[in-house]
């Protein structure tokens, strides 16, 4: 396991729960003095257990290989460097801080709209992840067919994005909704860090997309990704001032990549890294239609007045270098 | 053809045995170029637009079929114009090769429309850099020359390499050009060194660089100038 750093340690707790869609990857963070610092893994690979217990329509040994079909599915990552190794198997709850990152089902009644969730217990000097845990709610229904099944929940799909958060990744935004009864209903995704599961039965999360690739790479970049991949970084202004929590999201208009970011500081600035070189254009929004917390800081005064608009340059990211000083002005609704 | 051979083997003749008087020879019957005179020119080019492979910008739906569309894109890059630079030596009177390179700065237009939550449509732009390194081959149709051998009709194949810098130009993409054109040079003196107008029209057929379209395009293309005979 990883030893525990000398510097303090929190426990984190990260809820896949319902929200709202808007465009942009984020990584997961943590403030040290005056600067936020990434979450990440420093060593690996990273050695997780899983529990012994299954779920109803999952065995032990099904799970264990999916969750290490979802592990495999993040390292093979061709633009970045991170590695995952199974222990074995743990009687140890997938919900507690013992040194041992353990993912595994806990019955959870309470919290009736979590499909699951991921914590972590983190340096809070470094960012260095120390240890994480996965749990999947037995409160809902699991399926493990290759085909998905009608009315349960796709394990594999779910674990690809708790892993991701596992990872340090926090949700992304790429994703439209409508408002059903008890909640929202996701209409379309474009990456696995989207925090609305697609409704049971679906199996089309498996699979990473451009933006949960460019997040990953963002933090854990191979020494060849460094010179291939770049970025964009700007502010969002209004009326001449910044706006903060707006979403930026790049299209790669050669590849058809769509990979976003926030801005996150009350001066608009924003920062959209691990993008594959080539003109993109851009386009940002408000997260109007969101639960603002599941992506940002609740204490933030995000703005939400502004309208959906498209930037009039095309922005080339350049091979392993950033496109900077980009200005998205936007208008009052 | 065979008269341009004529020429040339005429001009050799009095270039060995009386040097003196070549400039005054050389255009007997025309005044024609002969093998070893070199010419430098150039001028302004005009290249057709086109059209860029547009992808719309999609998210996948839960049953993993049907995409949902966002917004989207319709690119080009508009007809532009530019100049031109060449340096060519006459192998024979008849056939010269060239090189040369042409830049122009064409715009990129990305209209960006019938998005989703109904954002304002909006061309997006950036202006390229575009570069092309190439030689040819002409031949000159000697014996269809008019206005006693100063206007003389050539045709010109060629190809090299596009090289084009995005925005920025922190970005260079690569590519193939290959050309054909049919074109008139007509000259205002007949001295061994003169000048001379140049004008020509054909294809350029390109591939890479910033077209994202692999399969090449065949695109009109005009270029005309001023040209030096030394
Ligand atoms: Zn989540």
């Amino acid at each position: 396991m990883n030893p525990v750093k000398a510097g303090p340690l929190v426990l984190v707790l990260l809820l896949s729960v319902l929200v709202a869609p808007a465009y942009a990857y984020l990584k997961l963070g943590v403030r040290v003095g005056t600067r936020t610092v990434s979450l990440q893994w420093n060593a690996f690979p990273i050695r997780y257990f899983i529990t012994n217990r299954g779920a109803p329509g999952v065995d032990s040994a099904q799970f264990e290989s999916v969750i290490t079909r979802a592990f495999s599915t993040w390292n093979a990552v061709e633009t970045s460097e991170t590695s995952s190794q199974l222990v074995g198997f743990t009687a140890a709850s997938p919900t507690s801080g013992d040194g041992m990152s353990v993912l595994g089902f806990a019955s959870r009644p309470d919290l009736e709209r979590v499909l699951a969730a991921t914590n972590f217990i983190i340096d809070v000097t470094t960012g260095e992840i120390v240890e994480s845990d996965i749990f999947f709610n037995t409160a809902f229904s699991w399926s493990v067919s290759p085909a998905g099944e009608t009315g349960r929940h796709d394990l594999e799909s779910i674990a690809l994005h708790e892993i991701g958060h596992l990872l340090g990744l926090g949700h992304s935004a790429i994703g439209e909704t409508e408002v059903v009864p008890g909640g929202r209903r996701v209409l379309a995704a474009e990456a696995a860090m989207f925090p609305i599961a697609f409704s049971p039965g679906s199996i089309a999360d498996r699979t990473l997309k451009a933006d949960d690739i460019a997040g990953l790479t963002d933090i854990y970049p191979n020494p060849a990704t460094r010179r291939t991949r770049g970025s964009i970084s700007g502010r969002v202004t209004k009326n001449g001032a910044g706006v903060l929590g707006a979403h930026v999201v790049a299209f790669n208009t050669r590849t058809s990549a769509l990979v976003g970011g926030f801005t996150l500081s009350d001066d608009g600035s924003f920062t959209i890294a691990g993008l594959e070189a080539g003109p993109h254009v851009l386009r940002v929004e408000p997260l109007d239609d969101a639960e603002v917390d599941s992506f940002l800081d609740a204490s933030m005064n995000v703005d939400l007045n502004f309208r959906v608009r498209f930037h009039d340059r095309v922005v080339v990211v350049p091979q392993g270098g950033g496109t900077r000083g980009v200005e998205l002005r936007v208008v009052p609704k | 053809m065979a008269r341009g051979c004529q020429l040339l083997i005429l001009t050799l003749c009095l270039t060995t045995v009386a040097p003196q008087v070549v400039s005054a020879q050389v255009y007997i019957g025309g005044g024609f170029p002969r093998g070893g005179s070199v010419e430098l020119g150039g001028g302004g080019a005009w290249v057709q637009g086109f059209e860029i492979e547009s992808p719309t910008a999609q998210l996948s739906r839960a049953t993993g079929a049907q995409r949902f569309d966002l917004f989207s894109t319709d690119a080009d890059v508009q007809r532009f114009t530019g100049a031109h630079l060449r340096a060519g030596v006459y192998l024979t009177s008849s056939i010269s090769v060239e090189g040369g390179v042409r830049y122009a700065t064409p715009v990129m237009s990305i209209r960006l429309s019938g998005d989703v939550e109904s954002a304002e449509e909006t061309v997006a732009t950036q202006t390229l850099s575009h570069y092309v390194f190439d030689g040819s081959v002409l031949l000159h149709f000697n014996g269809a020359a008019f206005a006693g051998g100063r206007g003389v009709p050539f045709v010109s194949v060629g190809g090299g390499q596009v090289r084009e810098l995005h925005e920025g130009r922190e970005l260079v993409e690569t590519g193939r050009a290959v050309h054909g054109t049919a074109g008139l040079k007509y000259w205002l003196g007949t001295g061994r060194r003169r000048v001379g107008l140049r004008a020509e029209i054909g294809v350029v057929s390109r591939t890479g660089a910033a077209d994202s379209d692999d399969s090449g395009r065949v695109l009109p293309m005009a270029l005309g100038g001023l040209t030096f005979l030394f």
